[in-house]
């Protein structure tokens, strides 16, 4: 299965420039952390009291934050939550998600319908807003964040998975193989997961995206942690009062960070959404962005 | 001579397997003549690119197909060569064209009657009652019952040949000096097949105009067409005028779809054997062909007497 | 007539199972805190008899489904509580803030479509071309792009460096007191009462944020737009536009015409979900509406407010697709009478 992911990506790659580029940006990120410790001088956490928020210079090139610490260090180390905050709330995500739409999926019925409709009347709230809203409820910390998050995104693989099995279903694929005698795990483990796998891996890089401009606006907003972090979004917020004084560094950087790690995922979404395994029966814009009835499929966009 | 294409090539993009892009060709030096009042029957199996040749003479071609070259002189002007914008101007106003499509061509979100008066607008200022009476008129010599009550219909509300009426209606509604009907009867029943064809005939005729049919049935050919060309891989095998071909096909495929499709002119469209994956070079037919021989490694050249000619190494054309 | 009856029937029951399940959704997001009681009973320090009116309303002391009953009864009453911050009443100072971020989107939806749709049909026509991909990699990312980021940096540049355009501080000049309410809207409502320095003051607060969301609305828009175009353009009776020599503007017309439903629905899913940007925006500018209240309660632990908070932008999202539904079907019934 991991073979099959893996030649997926080598196949995005080849075929958009663009998929090539997020990729390469990831792993650049990746390897700036892993790097971050030997290869540069200032520990995100060090304060240097000569240099408060001094300009970017040859010593400190992204400048220094309110507290004298090395923006640049900070930046670097912050990616580790981009990289594990969206990884583990996908993890739990595809957990929860993928055997809720399998249940529903398989069972049909009057389970199937409770789901959708649970699921819908859930999404009327716009994902963001009860993502953040449950972190508050919970309490700052990050295994919450990681919990709200994957929570809503179960949401979004429970629908996919359920409309992949369905569409088997629908096939005659899943009677055939109750015909030819498999038992209900053998079922579920050697028919329905590789194929429904492509789907699921499919989403990924749009949920990803999706959580990590979560997990920043919670940072922003001030929801996210009680500690001081070097999550991008909390650093932005740190920064927001000097950028009206003029040093806008603190807040900027971090943002671009952001940016180019976001956009990175988004870029790959995006060309998954046209080369990959389900391309988009209407448009690639509309790509699992709504069921028949319009409404969200996913929290994206402007969730 | 109203429409000379000489040697026009196109060729397609392909992604590999490996995701690689390439382009192939798919048409290879297409040559054919319509005469004004004479109607050409451009005849072949699914695939051979009759569409493609019509699609790429009034510059319709989809982004993954590129024209590479040849010639296509309407009117003595080459189409092939003129800017969008005057490609525009010829396009509905002096070439009719009926695209392959069933019954889906018309524009699903106004009236009938408003798309012939929409059609006459794009060429010329119009004055509305006008343009409504023409229309009107135009419907009822396509045959469509009711004309008025018809004009204010949604196409969804009509029937199959109904359309296709409105279809051809809009493609002479301008007076082209050339009507192009790609598979017009595709998807109909026989009873409208032959009033459809008919029809086209008759316009044809009574405008002295010249007309292409493109279709998959040489029984259709046979009884509308003045000339054929028949097409295959994106070559025309062999070209002349019906009665000559008929009596005396000169390529084997021709043989083989006469063969096929005998003098009961049966209208539905057939395959003349399964799709054979075409060698690189030499004759593209070769691999279905009962009489291939060595020779046939190495590209025929086109052998003709005068009108006809087949693209075959052993056709023996006697001079008409 | 039987049928019509059912099917409405079986909608007004989907509708009120979607009710049930935002209300329930509500309830427990206070439910998942460590003290609930505490949390509902007005803050940190409640006073006793307080405490003890709030424990008998809410029935703090009865089981769990007698809760839900009971908070899903005051909901339908309309009473959501009273913040602790405040001690006002939720609905009271939600409705308050209703016109200021009603505005905000409003705006933001008209400019982003304005800019969404011709961005989007030009890339479409210019399928695959260097232009194609240039509205393609911007509209990406634009969707990347973090609402709060993009804010930030729309006032570094015209605030802070170029200095044409106000501090971030809220729909009116601190110097200005608002206009006299009748819309609601600053700007409107200025002009209204013909002041000519408060509306010019309303208009440029409103700059800024609108800017900022219209980019954000328009990004996913115009790749939604490229995309139903497209799809149109692909269409035979397309080919067959082309085919009677249209020229640019008509066959626009045409695509454009067979996209609109497409667009539409997008377009009302985007504004259903846009309250999340929405008050991220706010945030930033310090606009004093809906969406800046509820983060603020958020970052609060005002439950209360947090909870009227997520009811009425369930409320807005289903009176968006409610709109949404009803333009279809008169769209229908228009093609479908003829
Ligand atoms: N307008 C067009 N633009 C680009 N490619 C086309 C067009 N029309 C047909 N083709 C392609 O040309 C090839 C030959 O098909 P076509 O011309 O449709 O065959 P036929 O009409 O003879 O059945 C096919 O691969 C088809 O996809
Ligand atoms: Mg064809």
């Amino acid at each position: 299965m991991i073979g099959r992911l893996l030649r997926m990506l080598r196949l995005l790659a080849r075929r958009r420039a663009g998929a090539a580029l997020a990729l390469v940006v990831l792993a650049g990120f990746a390897a700036a952390v892993v790097a971050r410790p030997v290869a540069w001088p200032h520990p995100p956490g060090a304060q240097d009291a000569g240099s408060v928020l001094a300009a970017p210079s040859l010593r400190h090139p992204l400048g220094t934050d309110a507290n004298g610490r090395d923006i640049l260090a900070r930046v670097v180390d912050g990616a580790r939550y981009a990289f594990a905050v969206p990884l583990a709330a996908l993890a739990l995500a595809i957990l929860l998600g993928a055997p809720l739409g399998l249940a529903a999926g398989l069972g049909g019925g009057w389970l199937d319908s409770l789901l959708r409709r649970t699921f819908q009347g859930i999404g009327l709230v716009p994902p963001l807003l009860l993502a953040m809203a449950l972190v508050a409820a919970m309490g700052p910390s990050l295994r919450h964040v990681v919990v709200a998050i994957g929570l809503l995104e179960a949401i979004v693989f429970a629908r996919a998975m359920r409309d992949e099995v369905r569409a088997l279903h629908d096939r005659g694929f899943i009677e055939a193989a109750i015909a030819a005698g498999n038992p209900l795990p053998r079922l579920v483990l050697v028919h329905l997961l590789p194929n429904t796998l492509a789907r699921i891996a499919g989403e990924v890089p749009r949920q990803a995206s999706w959580a990590l401009g979560v997990l920043a606006a919670m940072g922003f907003v001030g929801i996210a942690t009680a500690a001081d972090t070097t999550e991008w979004g909390s650093m932005i917020r740190e920064g927001v009062e000097h950028l009206y004084a003029g040093q806008w560094w603190a807040a900027i950087f971090p943002g671009l960070a952001l940016l180019v790690f976001g956009g990175a995922l988004r870029v790959l979404a995006e060309s998954i959404d046209e080369h990959g395994p389900r391309r988009a029966a209407t448009s690639p814009a509309l790509a699992g962005a709504t069921d028949r009835a319009g409404r969200p499929l996913s929290p994206r966009g402007a969730g | 001579m109203l429409l000379d294409v000489q040697d026009l090539r196109v060729e397609r993009s392909v992604t590999g397997a490996q995701g690689e892009r390439g382009f192939e060709p798919a048409l290879a030096g297409v040559s054919f003549r319509v005469v004004k009042g004479r109607i050409l029957g451009l005849v072949g199996e699914h695939g051979a690119g009759k569409s493609l040749a019509a699609s790429a003479i009034l510059g319709l071609l989809r982004p993954e197909a590129r024209l590479v070259g040849g010639r296509a002189l309407f009117e003595g002007q080459d189409l092939l060569r003129m800017s969008e914008a005057d490609l525009t101007r010829v396009r509905g106003a002096r070439i009719g064209f009926v695209v392959q499509s069933g019954h889906a061509t018309l524009d699903p979100n106004t009236r009938v009657g408003a798309q012939l008066v929409r059609a006459q607008s794009i060429h010329r200022p119009i004055v509305k009652a006008e343009a409504a009476w023409r229309a009107e008129t135009i419907m009822s010599s396509m045959g469509i019952p009711e004309p008025r009550l018809r004009a204010q219909a949604w196409p969804h509300e009509l029937t199959p040949g109904i359309v296709q009426r409105v279809v051809i209606g809009l493609a002479l509604i301008n007076e082209p000096q050339l009507l192009i009907a790609d598979e017009p009867t595709a998807g109909l029943d026989i009873t409208t097949q032959v009033q459809i064809l008919d029809l086209l005939h008759l316009e044809v005729r009574r405008r002295r105009i010249g007309g292409i049919i493109i279709t998959r049935d040489l029984g259709v050919v046979a009884q509308y067409c003045d000339d054929i060309a028949v097409m295959y891989a994106g070559q025309v095998v062999e070209q002349g005028p019906v009665g000559q071909v008929f009596t005396r096909p000169a390529h084997p495929l021709t043989r083989a779809m006469i063969a096929d499709a005998p003098e009961r002119l049966a209208l539905a469209g057939r395959r003349v054997g399964g799709p054979v994956a075409e060698p690189a070079d030499g004759c593209a037919y070769r691999a279905r062909c009962p009489d291939a021989t060595d020779r046939c490694l190495v590209a025929p050249p086109l052998v003709g007497a005068g009108v006809h000619a087949a693209r075959c190494h052993f056709a023996r054309i006697a001079a008409a | 007539m039987e049928r019509p009856v059912r099917a409405l029937l079986r909608r007004l029951g989907v509708g009120l199972f979607l009710a049930l399940v935002v209300v329930l959704t509500s309830f427990l997001l206070v439910k998942l805190d460590a003290a609930p009681s505490d949390v509902l009973l007005g803050g940190p320090t409640p006073a006793a008899e307080e405490r003890a009116q709030l424990v008998e309303d809410y029935g703090l002391d009865r089981p769990a489904f007698v809760q839900f009953v009971r908070y899903t009864i005051r909901v339908l009453r309309g009473e959501l509580g009273r913040s602790w911050l405040t001690g006002d009443p939720v609905l009271g100072e939600i409705m308050a803030r209703i016109p200021a971020t009603l505005e905000l989107m409003l705006y933001s939806i008209l400019l982003g479509t304005l800019i969404a749709v011709p961005t989007g049909v030009a890339a479409a026509f210019a399928r695959n071309t260097a232009e194609d991909r240039t509205v393609r990699g911007a509209s990406v990312l634009g969707e990347a792009m973090p609402p709060f980021l993009l804010a930030l940096l729309l006032l570094l540049v015209f605030f802070r460096w170029l200095d044409i355009a106000p501090a971030p501080s809220g729909r009116i000049s601190i110097v200005l007191s608002p206009p006299t309410a009748v819309t609601g809207s600053y700007f409107i409502d200025s002009i209204i009462m013909q002041d000519s320095i408060a509306a010019r003051s309303a208009l440029a607060q409103l700059v800024l944020p609108v800017v900022t969301l219209a980019l954000m609305v328009g990004a996913t828009l115009t790749l939604l737009v490229r995309g139903a175009m497209l799809a149109q353009m692909d269409a035979p009776h397309f080919v067959y536009a082309r085919a009677q020599g249209m020229s640019r503007e008509m066959l626009t017309m045409i695509a454009l015409r067979g996209a609109l439903p497409t667009i539409g629905a997008g377009l009302a899913t985007q504004s259903a979900a846009l309250l999340g940007v929405t008050a991220l925006v706010e945030h930033v500018f310090a606009w004093g509406g809906v969406g800046q209240y509820g983060l603020e309660a958020m970052a609060r632990a005002d439950f209360a407010a947090v909870q009227g908070f997520i009811l009425v932008s369930a409320a807005f999202a289903a009176i968006m697709h409610l709109v949404h539904a009803l333009v279809r079907r008169i769209a229908r019934i228009r093609i479908r009478r003829a």
